[in-house]
């Protein structure tokens, strides 16, 4: 198998993922070759997804199993995964397998269990022979906790998949050179051998580091990096009281904090995962069990680990001096009366590095494109945003200084029902070597003919009538330095 | 008899191309101009000059120039007036830089500055009802910030100005009347997103000055010859129109909304461009760009641009390969083959033993002996182990031919498996094409290698 050949198999991969939002393919073995991602709980789970179900349905070509259980391989449940063989019986060409996800808005729900976040759905056989079991689907579509829209996205994305399975398998068929048994164990290979000779030009060593939450939860992390594996250990991190990610999430963290950090974006897949070895106690806040809701632990709290493990990078690394505390965003969402849902999640400003200031309300670790333009939200929802815009000094002050947070007005024009999550209401986000901490995260209410006032919880619920106006800032970055 | 010219303007190089509108498919008169050692006006003249007894009756223009600006800060000057409360909303909605996570991330570059953005009291809601009235004292005090700061272009982005155009247009009245040049978001209801209109008008502002430049270049070049009636340029959708501003950034995929038009049957077109590589679908548009400063709205014909590139870059990959990368070095200084750049390119590995008389008027000697050697020593950083020169160029061109069809195979939405190929490239790359994937019918457009000036000459105007 000469390099190029290899190659021309990576792109190959690379192209057929490409027209998906995030999507990963697997050998029948399980094997992970490629994942395209858009979160940190996508590099983790999305080849979980796919080997549960690889081992509990036989499926074939044509059949679809869904999933967007969290622990069975999904993320949060507004994202749907779909899993479906991409090619299947020829000889010399590999048995594979696709994971698709696709994502809709997502609802904040205050809940102590999974099942009050929204519909759970366990791996299903939702599509046999390219027929889908409208039973199933119905069923689905009618839950009052299903994503908005459920049909119409399905029907779009199956079109996507069933052309580009199609295109794949003539290519193969004629070509089955292209994607040899060969070609995959080459390219994990090449692979594992990228990031061993990274490590290797690395210093050796380890370090600990502990996270204290608002809510009094602890992540104690020890990472030990060597030449040959990079071991990450949560023992003695706590239980949840807020925060629950799967472990296969809290894998996605630990392994795209590493890729930021080391700025080389690294091949995803069962060749670089091979070095990574993540383990937490089963019932901890990162290794959290059925029933334990997640929504907070993929969004929020991947985003913490991910933090975690840069600054205990940063430890072992003493010259590259980085301080991305990333603040969790600040997140509500509307229930109105008519039964529409607005949801929207404001991102933190980044803490400052030794090298220059943070970045202004950025969303480190997502890469999707849902945003919320103001025309859209009006036209969708009853709201008048008046004002969206930096939070001007909330970037902690120093030598560099922390990047800003962002500030959103809100007008409600119907009755409406507002949920929150704040993470950094009352400690921001601290300075490093002497630089001042960002502003913590607010949430203000004032109605009509009433002064303004302050939300005092990390989470909760009130109600919101015609004229009441919601004020909302996420968090500053820390500096770094004195200034 | 009718002559149309027809020029098409790319980045670095220009075509000049006469026509008889009765024979469409043969050109009159041919000539490409390497721009960064041509200069355009003198190379028009030249050619007109060459056909001084051709009476001219339509010149036609499609034109990428201004994709050459595109890198650079732009709208340093352009100064745009939002609804208050948004100031920050242009620069909050820039996507970030690259699509894998960072520890440093950073937003693409927005085409203004965020110093020259300004809020006025106003507002218009989702129904079109006025809900705060814009007060013309408030841009007073604007346009005298602005005349200090000898600013001249205004753009003028309000929200919900498609559905209630009042104040968009008494502001852009007003800022017209005290002498600036306005630009307006007036756009579509097709586009609920207000960023997409507000950054394809940031973008008509911030290329306009560039373009005027350009369009007098030609103008010069043409005096005497044709006159502003006879000249059209094209938009995204293949429209002509006379030079105009607010169509620009449309315009910027003239080039391939003709090949589209002339194609306009087929499924897919490949098209192998002396400075771009597409895969075109000509019976499908699209209503978005996705622009390097994010998405923004206009109507472009479908086209997907190749993993590699005429300039994409020959280098040793991670894995230690000769490789090459899909990162593009542009024409500036150029490919080693024009003599003074320092990286291997596509375009030299496929032309380092060509005698093909449309390169060989750029090609120099030492610029071939320079990518020799540079791809010599980059064979010793690789794994590879074939040594000789010829041989691994030969491997390359087989990898850029694999990933060439296994994207036209990858997006071919039918069963129809031909294909027509066309652009200065097809010559070149089709022998191997065809022989690497027979099961494509691969068609060469018989007058490709002035497709880009011919499709452009042969446009019918109604």
């Amino acid at each position: 198998m000469s390099s190029l050949q290899t190659n021309l198999f990576r792109i190959f991969l690379d192209e057929t993922l490409s027209p998906f939002d995030s999507a990963a393919c697997l050998t029948a073995e399980g094997e992970i070759l490629d994942i395209k991602y858009e979160t940190l709980a996508d590099i983790g789970t999305l080849g979980q997804g796919a080997q549960t179900v690889m081992k509990y349905f036989p499926i074939q070509m044509g059949d679809v199993v869904i999933l967007n259980d969290p622990y069975s391989g999904g993320s949060v449940l507004s994202t749907m995964t779909l899993i479906t063989p991409l090619i299947l019986g020829h000889n010399q060409v590999p048995d594979l397998y696709l994971a698709i996800r696709t994502g809709f808005r997502p609802q904040l729900v205050i809940s102590k269990t999974l099942d009050e976040e929204g519909l759970r759905i366990p791996p299903t056989p939702l599509i046999q022979g390219r027929q889908i079991n409208q039973a199933i689907l119905d069923a689905m579509a009618s839950h009052p906790l299903c994503p908005e829209g459920l049909k119409e996205r399905l029907e779009i994305v199956l079109k996507k998949l069933w052309a580009r399975i199609d295109a794949f398998n003539d290519l193969v068929t004629k070509h089955p050179g292209l994607c040899t048994k060969a070609a995959v164990k080459s390219y994990l290979k090449n692979s594992r051998q990228v990031l061993l000779d990274i490590l290797s030009e690395l210093p050796s060593g380890e370090a600990k580091t502990e996270t204290k939450l608002e809510s009094g939860e602890v992540i104690k992390l020890r990472i030990e990096l060597s030449h040959e594996a990079v071991q990450f250990d949560f023992a003695g991190t706590t239980n949840s009281k807020r925060l629950c990610l799967t472990d296969a999430s809290t894998f996605g963290a630990c392994f795209g904090a590493v890729s930021a950090y080391l700025q080389k974006p690294l091949p995803l897949n069962s060749g670089t995962f091979s070095l990574f070895h993540v383990t937490s106690p089963l019932g901890c806040l990162l290794n959290a069990k059925y029933p334990s809701p997640t929504y907070k632990g993929m969004t929020e709290g991947t985003s913490v680990v991910a933090s975690t493990v840069i600054q205990t990078l940063s430890e072992i690394f003493h010259t590259t001096k980085v301080s991305v505390y990333t603040p969790a965003p600040t997140q509500i969402s509307l229930e109105f009366n008519s039964g529409k849902r607005f949801f929207d999640s404001l991102p933190g400003g980044v803490g400052a590095s030794a090298n220059a200031d943070g970045a202004d309300a950025i969303h480190l670790w997502v890469r999707n494109r849902l945003q919320n333009s103001v025309q859209e939200v009006e036209t969708r929802f009853p709201l008048l945003i008046h004002h969206i815009g930096l939070r001007k000094g909330s970037g902690g002050k120093g030598q560099h200084k922390g990047g800003c947070g962002l500030m959103k007005e809100y007008e409600i024009l119907e009755p409406a029902k507002l949920r929150w999550s704040i993470q950094h209401r009352k400690t921001p986000l601290k300075g490093m070597k002497g630089a001042q901490a960002g502003e913590a995260a607010e949430i203000f209410i004032k109605r009509q003919n009433k002064e303004k006032e302050q939300i005092t919880l990390d989470e909760g619920e009130v109600q919101l009538n015609p004229g009441d106006h919601l004020i909302v800032a996420s968090a500053g970055g820390g500096g770094w330095g004195k200034g | 008899m009718a002559i149309q010219l027809g020029i098409s303007l790319g980045t670095s190089f220009a075509e000049y191309c006469l026509i008889d509108t009765r024979r469409p498919n043969v050109s009159l008169s041919f000539s490409r101009h390497y721009l960064p050692t041509e200069n355009l006006t003198n190379s028009l003249k030249i050619f007109l000059e060459k056909n001084s007894d051709v009476k001219i009756n339509q010149v036609c223009i499609a034109s990428r120039v201004l994709e050459k600006i595109l890198d650079t800060r732009l709208g340093g000057s352009v100064a745009q007036i939002v609804t208050q409360g948004f100031e920050n909303w242009p620069l909050l909605r820039q996507s970030l830089s690259n699509p894998y996570f960072e520890i440093f991330p950073t937003r693409t570059e927005a085409l203004a500055s965020q110093d020259l953005i300004f809020g006025i009291h106003e507002r218009i809601n989702a129904q079109g009802k006025v809900i705060k009235k814009v007060e013309i004292s408030e841009l007073e005090q604007i346009a005298e910030k602005l005349k200090l700061q000898k600013i001249e272009k205004i753009c003028v982005n309000l929200l919900f100005s498609e559905i209630n155009n009042t104040h968009l247009n008494s502001v852009t009245q007003f800022f017209k009347e005290k002498g600036f040049q306005v630009f307006s978001s007036e756009g579509t209801e097709n586009y609920k997103d207000e960023i997409l209109s507000w950054r394809r008008n940031l973008l008509n502002a911030s290329l306009a000055g560039t373009a005027q430049e350009i369009h007098s270049e030609i103008m010069t070049a043409l005096e005497g010859r044709a006159h502003q009636d006879q000249i059209f340029y094209f938009d995204g959708s293949g429209k002509p129109f006379h030079f105009q501003v607010d169509r620009l950034s449309s315009s910027l995929f003239g080039p391939y909304s003709l090949i589209a038009n002339k194609y306009q049957d087929d499924k897919q077109i490949l098209f192998l461009g002396m400075e771009k590589w597409y895969l075109i679908k000509p019976q499908s548009q699209k209503k978005t760009w996705d622009s390097p400063w994010g998405p923004l709205g206009g109507q472009i014909p479908n086209c997907q641009p190749l993993r590699l590139q005429p300039t994409s870059e020959l280098t040793v990959d991670e894995f230690e390969t000769l490789e090459w990368s899909p990162a593009e070095v542009g024409f500036e200084p150029g490919p080693m083959m024009f003599g003074r750049a320092l990286k291997p390119t596509v375009f030299d590995a496929l032309l380092i033993d060509s005698t093909d008389e449309c390169f060989s008027p750029f090609i120099q000697e030492n610029g071939k002996k320079k990518f020799r050697d540079t791809v010599h020593a980059m064979i010793k950083n690789s794994n590879s182990k074939e040594t000789k020169f010829e041989r691994i160029l030969g491997e390359l061109e087989a990898h850029l031919v694999d990933q060439i069809a296994l994207k036209v195979l990858l997006e071919q939405e039918s069963r129809d498996r031909s294909l027509t190929c066309t652009g200065i490239f097809a010559h070149r790359l089709l022998p191997q094409l065809k022989a690497r994937w027979p099961e494509i019918e691969w068609k060469l457009c018989p007058y490709s290698r002035e497709i880009e000036g011919l499709s452009v000459a042969t446009q019918e105007i109604k």
